[in-house]
């Protein structure tokens, strides 16, 4: 069987031909028990290079996804499912397979993905949402300038611009996708989480580096802005944040009870870095949620900090836990590819 | 109708983010008697401590911890003479048909509107309370009228009667710029009959 075999309909409905699909598509039927891929597009060939005229589904998924023996089973059984793509250079993918019933025999279709970040709606509402705030301390300060005295109001329109600045970098950070990444396969990490550190308002808050990877494979300018993201939320809510009145259920990391600055710790983990602090930490049920976009209590007032460490991470085919260190919040990246392996 | 300014309306800014709670401070600093309060719980604590509630709230619903929505049901059911504004960043949806506010800004705001909104509220707040103040004031009235001085003397009801009537007349006063001419035209009304 070839590629590129246009007169194959692609999808349950039978109307697209594989050819014309964008993203890499394959048609499958049920040989026995045993799912086959029969015909594909050029963009599944690039990507799953099929070893023969017509490979076992299982073969195909070997190593592109952790669940190739579930998924074969449940095509198998006539299921449609969908799992992600977790094969180095395929990042940031789903894999869906649809099935349907002939009667006489099962055929299915593949496609592959691109798993894209928050919804534009999401993105949208958080941004129209945070810009306001800035947008208002601007104007009063601007309002009171003119009327008067230009200090201390000035300094005021300057910082709520940089804040500005800060949620529209953060908003293209969310929007950058896998292709725009620019990666280095030794990228210094120590150097990175300082440059970072030098970039955030970090007040009494303190930065340890112990021993990290001392290179990385990563887009630097990323991994930065995943630093920075990281280092506003210890420090503005594990201890100097203006947001010590939540309750202990909030979900936002507490500041610690003695009022003590936040230490942040920078360092190796099994098959990757972490990045802790000793504040008070984030209650394990709301672990699931500070990632998602608009999540009350981000450390930039724009909900989208943390949303922006899961996506980088992402991108990069890095997993991110979050977890209780000493009390305080770890969040620790797995599958960072080490620069001195490479 | 003679333009009704209040003569420095207190206003309680209730807002988690402490840049933002201070620019409307700041707005209003020169028309108002402004207290920030950096959240819901401190919001909270502000309307316990103060000796007369706030004129008018504004309350910015997005807080972590105590939500605006939660200050607002609490000064409610407080039974608080405040007129309560939300000032906020979250577009309104049906859900605010359930919320007792009097009126809801969305940010960005401008400095007029802002001071535009606090005006109307005072000068809502002042009629309100003025017909308090009539309801409590005839009543005190109409039993001084009938009762001997020294029978009222050790009425602990009638004194805190009289010591609401007091506060709400001195309210009303600082809000209602034609306070004492209301009062005289009360006052002039005969009704003690024969």
């Amino acid at each position: 069987m070839t590629a590129e075999s246009d007169d194959e309909a692609c999808g349950p409905g039978a109307t697209v031909p594989l050819g014309v699909v964008p993203e890499p598509s394959a048609r499958l039927v049920a040989r026995g028990e045993t799912p086959v891929v029969t015909s594909w597009n050029q963009p599944f060939a690039d990507r799953f290079d099929p070893a023969d005229d017509e490979p076992r589904l299982r073969d195909v998924l070997h190593g592109v996804t952790a669940d190739s023996a579930a998924v074969c089973s449940a095509v198998a059984a006539g299921e449609s499912v969908e799992v992600t793509v977790d094969r180095p250079g395929a990042r940031d993918a789903t894999l869906r397979v649809q099935t349907r019933d002939d009667g006489d025999r099962l055929v299915g279709w593949l496609f592959v993905t691109p798993r894209t970040g928050p919804g534009i709606d999401t993105v949208a509402s958080t941004l129209s949402h945070d810009l306001r705030n800035p947008l208002d301390v601007a104007k009063a300060h601007l309002e009171a300038a003119s009327e008067g005295s230009t200090e201390p109001h000035l300094g005021q329109v300057a910082e709520a611009h940089d804040r500005m600045e800060q949620i529209i970098r953060n908003v293209l950070a969310l929007a950058r996708d896998e292709e725009s990444l620019s990666t280095s396969p030794d990228v210094d990490v120590e150097r990175v989480a300082r440059e970072a550190w030098a970039a955030v308002e970090t007040g009494d808050a303190s930065l340890s580096v112990a021993d990290p990877p001392s290179a990385v494979e990563a887009d630097p300018d990323s991994l930065r802005r995943l630093f920075e993201n990281l280092f506003r939320n210890s420090v503005e809510h594990g201890a100097t944040g203006s947001r010590d009145t939540r309750s202990p259920d909030d979900g936002v990391e507490h500041a610690p009870t003695d009022g003590e600055p936040v230490e942040i710790r920078v360092g190796a983990a099994a098959d990757g870095l972490f990045v802790a602090d000793d504040g008070a930490g984030i209650d394990a049920a709301e672990h699931s949620h500070v990632f998602d976009p608009g999540y009350a209590g981000d450390a930039d007032g724009t909900g989208l900090g943390l949303t922006i460490v899961a996506r980088i991470a992402r991108l990069h085919g890095w997993t991110v836990t979050l977890t209780r260190d000493d009390g305080g919040a770890r969040f620790e990246f797995r599958g960072v590819t080490d620069g001195r392996d490479g | 109708m003679a333009e009704l300014r209040a003569d420095e309306p207190s206003v309680l800014m209730i807002d988690d983010e402490k840049r933002v709670a201070d620019a409307y401070a700041l707005r209003l600093k020169d028309v108002a008697d402004v207290t920030v309060a950096y959240g819901g719980e401190a919001a909270l604590d502000a309307m316990e401590a103060a000796e007369t509630p706030p004129d008018v709230a504004l309350i910015d619903r997005h807080m972590p911890g105590l939500s605006g929505d939660e200050v607002l049901a609490e000064l409610r059911d407080a039974g608080l003479a405040t007129r309560a504004v939300m000032v906020t960043a979250v577009d309104p949806d049906l859900a605010v048909l359930d919320l007792p506010f009097d009126d809801y800004l969305c940010k960005p705001v401008e400095r007029d509107d802002l001071r535009a909104v606090v005006d109307q509220q005072c000068r809502v707040l002042a009629y309100e309370l003025l017909g308090e103040y009539f309801s409590v004031e005839s009543k005190r009235a109409v039993i001084e009228s009938e009762l001997r001085p020294e029978r009222l003397a050790d009425h602990d009801e009638f004194a805190a009667m009289t010591e609401r009537r007091a506060r709400l007349r001195t309210r009303v006063e600082r809000l209602h710029p034609e306070a004492e001419a209301l009062f005289e035209r009360f006052d002039g009304v005969d009704r003690e009959g024969y």
